[in-house]
């Protein structure tokens, strides 16, 4: 077991303890029932993906003036991360949906925002799949990270800057129990942990991939340099 | 809002729980099976001194 695996464990285990949090010691909601359990990693999940994309931001402003490929390396674990808590954060949300607006999906501004900052980030990986690895792909996608974020305050603010059905602050409004607001917390902890725990081991991976390409690509142009000379 | 029984509240809730540590573990799990393979991959190639194969 190396150290990232022991971490991996930790973090696994940290979330099973906010789990137990969730289902034991938190309080049913008397309105939404069961169901309002949703909140807390949903909640938690959308932060932990702006934490994410925050990464993305300042890696890609870090590449674009000092051209640091470790900042670039960052902004490439930063933009898988968010988009797997952003995921989490869509689909718990659709779920919690159904049984209390009775649809899983409707156009409110957070829902369409939500979407949009899913679209932006999936956008980013797709250029840096499809483009070659270089200097221009890490370049173009910094930019799109960096214009991406936008869709951040606009994703956190919409629930007061426009009429929605999505529920409104209830943390800074002071809306929820002392317990449930424990509960709450000690789950952000946790699944902070994590993303950080899961940056970290992508970071680890695109170190390893990049090495592999540095030392590949010179053996390649000694490999097509050398085919002529073994043809003859 | 309407009001939610008991019963299907919980079947939402345990299928908003069941995909979230489905798709965390399993990213977690795909992520560090694919670092492992790299370091063994890179471990290989510094004892042979040739380039890793892709």
């Amino acid at each position: 077991m190396n150290r990232y695996e022991k971490a991996g464990a930790g973090a696994v285990a940290l979330m099973l303890v906010a789990g137990a949090a969730i289902f034991l010691y938190a309080p049913t909601d008397y309105l939404q029932g069961p169901v309002q359990r949703i909140f807390y990693l949903h909640v938690s999940s959308a932060i932990a993906a702006y934490g994410c994309f925050a990464v993305v931001l300042v890696g890609g402003i870090i590449y674009l003036r000092a051209e640091n490929p470790v900042a670039d390396r960052f902004a490439r674990a930063g933009a898988l991360v968010g988009l797997v808590f952003t995921t989490v954060t869509l689909v718990m949300g659709m779920l919690w949906a159904k049984p209390i607006w009775n649809t899983f999906w409707t156009w409110d501004a957070r829902l369409t925002s939500t979407l949009v900052l899913w679209m932006i980030y999936a956008g980013y990986l797709l250029v840096r799949r499809l483009a070659d690895p270089g200097r221009q792909s890490a370049r173009l996608a910094a930019v799109v990270g960096i214009f991406g974020f936008i869709d951040v305050p606009v994703v956190h603010f919409s629930v007061t800057w426009w009429r929605t059905v999505h529920p409104g602050p209830i943390i800074v409004n002071d809306a929820l129990p002392p317990q449930m607001l424990a509960t709450f917390f000690f789950t952000l902890a946790c699944t902070l942990v994590l993303a950080g725990l899961m940056i970290a081991i992508r970071y680890r991976i695109e170190t390893l991939l990049d090495a592999a390409q540095n030392v590949s690509e010179p053996a390649k142009i000694i490999a097509t340099a050398r085919e002529p000379e073994t043809a003859r | 809002m309407t009001v939610v029984s008991d019963a299907n509240s919980a079947a939402y809730l345990a299928g908003a729980y069941v995909f979230a540590v489905v798709l965390l573990v399993g990213y977690l799990g795909w992520s560090l099976r694919k670092l492992r393979q790299l370091e063994r991959v890179q471990k290989g190639s510094s004892i042979s001194g040739l380039p890793p194969k892709q």
